[in-house]
């Protein structure tokens, strides 16, 4: 499965939100898209799914033209901010609704949900509404939900900048797995710069409206294309690991 | 950057696609239901009648007895229903929810129930008058008064009570630590915070009295107001041009209060309420205690009197037990009037949930600039008192098919009662995540399929209590109804004025027990509902 995004764009009146932005996606790549709040990046996010028609550009899968299909059709999935379960539903049944829904998969649904609650670690609060449930708990159980469905690409919108450090680290840690083991593309949207360099195949750096640099973490490190890039990505990352370096420093003494 | 067609601007060709097709409807439904009748109702007026009701000197009379009635029972509404909201609110006195329900009795029964009550109580054969041989007339101004506190003070409670359980009593913590004397922190932190939703308070409760005839029709004597000379002219005479001049008097106070809510954005409630009251002050509790429990003497004081006069063989000469009023009661169509009343109630409940349900689901969850428009329709009933709106009923309908049958007044009743109801599923609709119906397209779910598997069992309670409001109120409400009922499709609360106006109190009383007893039902049902859903819900996540 590949992914080619080609001169996408979006106007909103006379905003333009996103403007001829170009990239591709390798199967079972991790991408970023990295940049400041209102830069774009959701809006970029939900024309790949198809919750915003473009306003003018391509998107291919497979070199399939999908820039007006419906989001169902694209076989793609998507993790929300703020996870959006469906609080009227268990763990379980959130996970296996859209299974029960669809006629061919109605069948499995239930094995289906199962092994992926044991996968995300919820077996023991499958029966439990999402509300009784923590933040990084409600998040696993939307990534469940998600590839209940068998997506070949998985967009998430800022899924852990809610959460607190420690779920984090371990999110990002069964993020990595699951696109390893499912072979899973996964485009993933932050403003965290460390959190794009801990996790990214590739990294797409926006800037308002534009992407400005698309490329390997160490590309990105090493030549970034514009004082933009250099500031808002390499300098940030510089001051953190900076400011942590001397603790690291100390353990070692 | 959720949602950002909503600020997409309208071309023609976007105004009628298929999303706004169905606010349109919703919103020209609306208009032809609520708007029209009352345009067609000022269209009655002619110049002839206009001069007449406003060079008469009744009208001036009327007009005057209305102000001052209104204005002073307004002011001991209010401040009775802010030592109410004050003793639930701010002090730690026991059976908080008990004394709520006990408190808020008199918003089951119709108002002419609450003159008739005083009545039954101080008038000439008074159970009062006579425990003290008195012999004070109540028909009059204070009748009218105090009738019409009664009447209103609950929802002047339930209104204040909402806006103090909503303020952050951290300011006071900080104002105490820092030694600020009471007297400034009411002004400096509760002052500022309450004034606003005060004055929205003081309108409803005003436009509440003022348009309210049923108080002043039972104990008023010669003591008229408005809205007696308009169900008098109107309901009495057949005389629709003078009514609707009165009715377009009457549009005044209540439009007033409309737009004002309208454009005062501030509800009061804070944005955070980081601590709530949590003070222990045993005077206080002792003067909390007083109040609730002096007002709810004085509430079934009310329903006693109801009782008595309902079941003695023949008050106050033969106090021994008896049927016979109730046998009565019912003997005179009153069974058929009942099953109506029911029917009636149940069916505006089924019909007004749905609508307002659609209604809100399209302003709060499928934004666009039409769902304001929307949204503005949903709530317009709100500016206009159940009198002129039965009045502008009866001028458009009495001609057509629907006209003596019960379906006009679950129409009616659905308009009168549906603003309230559709906003309390407009902010249960706008509290649910915002991202589900996002999620409903991803997963390939149909809208409809996710409304009724996701966002309706979300809000089951919300629900229920709307169909609770629409019921009780349906059940108790004497105002727009009275214009509509003939013999065949009256509602039983209407037998009220029927009773009173033969002076049969005994057969009344027992029928604003039955009305009180049935509300009472249904809103035990809607607690059993709730307490049973939510335990589940608690054993479930345990």
């Amino acid at each position: 499965m590949k992914l080619q995004v080609i001169d996408l764009s979006k106007t909103f009146d006379t905003k333009e939100a996103v403007k001829n932005v170009s990239f591709d996606v390798e199967e079972g790549e991790f991408l970023s898209i990295l940049g400041p709040s209102g830069c774009g990046k959701t809006t970029l996010l939900r024309m790949l799914i198809g919750l915003i028609t473009p306003t003018s550009g391509v998107i291919l899968k497979d070199g399939v033209d999908i820039t007006n299909a419906p989001p169902s059709k694209r076989k793609m999935g998507f993790v929300f901010q703020n996870y959006a379960l469906f609080e009227n539903m268990t763990v379980l049944e959130n996970v296996e609704y859209a299974l029960k829904i669809h006629k061919e998969t109605k069948g499995i649904a239930h094995s289906t949900a199962l092994a992926l609650i044991e996968k995300m670690g919820l077996s023991e609060h499958m029966n439990k509404k999402p509300d009784s449930l923590s933040g990084g708990q409600q998040q696993r159980v939307a990534i469940a939900r998600t590839l209940a469905l068998h997506p070949d690409v998985i967009l998430f919108d800022e899924p852990m900048s809610a959460l607190d450090v420690a779920t984090r680290l371990s999110l990002r840690k069964e993020l990595k797995n699951i696109q390893k083991e499912y072979n899973t593309t996964m485009i993933y949207i932050t403003h965290d710069q460390e959190e794009a360099f801990a996790m990214s195949d590739k990294i797409l750096v926006m800037d308002t409206a534009v992407a400005v640099q698309h490329g390997t973490p160490e590309e990105i490190i090493k030549h970034p294309t514009n004082e933009y890039v250099k500031n808002f990505v390499v300098e940030n990352l510089k001051i953190k690991i900076d400011s942590l370096s001397k603790y690291i420093d100390m353990t070692n003494e | 950057m959720n949602s950002p067609t909503a600020t997409n601007k309208l071309s023609s060709k976007e105004l009628f696609n298929k999303r706004n097709l169905s606010k349109i409807i919703v919103a020209v439904i609306l208009f032809i239901v609520m708007v029209v009748p009352i345009i067609r109702m000022l269209f009655y007026i002619d110049g002839a009648t206009f001069k007449s009701v406003f060079s008469s000197r009744n009208f001036y009379k009327a007009l005057l007895n209305s102000v001052t009635s209104t204005l002073l029972s307004t002011v001991f509404s209010i401040i009775l229903g802010y030592m109410l909201a004050w003793a639930i609110n701010r002090t730690n006195i026991k059976a908080k929810f008990l004394f709520s329900v006990l408190i808020t009795l008199p918003m089951l029964i119709p108002s002419i129930s609450h003159g008739m009550g005083l009545i039954i109580l101080f008038g000439n054969n008074g159970i009062i008058t006579r425990l003290f041989s008195g012999s004070n007339s109540i028909y009059g101004f204070w009748g009218v008064v105090v009738g019409s506190v009664l009447y209103s003070f609950p929802i002047a409670f339930i209104m204040i009570a909402d806006i103090l359980k909503y303020e952050d009593q951290a300011p006071y913590e900080a104002a105490d630590v820092l030694g600020i004397p009471k007297i400034r922190q009411f002004t400096a932190i509760t002052y500022p915070y309450i004034r606003k939703p005060m004055i929205s308070v003081i309108f409803a409760v005003f436009t509440m009295i003022v348009t309210d005839y049923g108080v002043p029709l039972s104990v008023g004597g010669k003591f008229q107001t408005l809205p007696v000379i308009l169900y008098e002219q109107a309901v009495g005479q057949l005389d629709y041009a003078t009514g609707s001049v009165i009715g377009l008097v009457l549009l005044v106070p209540a439009l007033t209060a409309f737009l004002f809510d309208l454009f005062n954005k501030d509800k009061g409630n804070s944005a955070y309420v980081v601590r709530s009251y949590n003070k222990k002050n045993r005077v206080n509790d002792s003067i909390g205690y007083a109040i609730v429990i002096l007002t709810s003497i004085l509430v079934f004081l009310v329903i006693f009197s109801f009782i008595i006069q309902g079941f003695a063989e023949n008050y106050p000469m033969d106090m021994s037990f008896s049927l016979r009023h109730f046998k009565r009661t019912f003997s005179t169509k009153g069974g058929k009037y009942l099953w109506n009343s029911i029917l009636i109630a149940l069916l505006t409940s089924v019909v007004g949930v749905v609508i307002a349900c659609g209604t809100a689901y399209l302003t709060a969850r499928m934004k666009s600039k039409l769902s304001r428009i929307l949204h503005l329709m949903a709530i317009v009933s709100l500016a206009v008192p159940g009198l002129v709106l039965g009045l502008s009923y009866v001028i458009v309908f009495k001609k057509t098919l629907i006209y003596g049958t019960i379906a006009i007044l679950i129409i009616v009743n659905t308009v009168h009662f549906f603003a309230s109801p559709y906003l309390m599923i407009y902010n249960a609709f706008g509290k649910m995540n915002e991202n589900l119906e996002d999620v409903g397209q991803i997963l390939g779910v149909s809208r409809l399929r996710m409304i009724f598997n996701v966002i309706i069992p979300q809000s089951k309670y919300t629900l229920i209590e709307m169909f609770s409001y629409f019921f009780v109120n349906s059940m108790m409400t004497i105002s727009a109804v009275s214009f509509l009922a003939t013999s065949s499709n009256k509602p039983f609360s209407l037998l009220i004025n029927q009773f009173e106006a033969y002076n049969a109190m005994d057969c009344a009383a027992v029928v604003a027990l039955m009305i009180l007893i049935i509300n009472l039902l249904m809103k035990g049902i809607v607690f059993l509902i709730k307490t049973i859903g939510k335990k589940d819900a608690k054993q479930k996540t345990v």
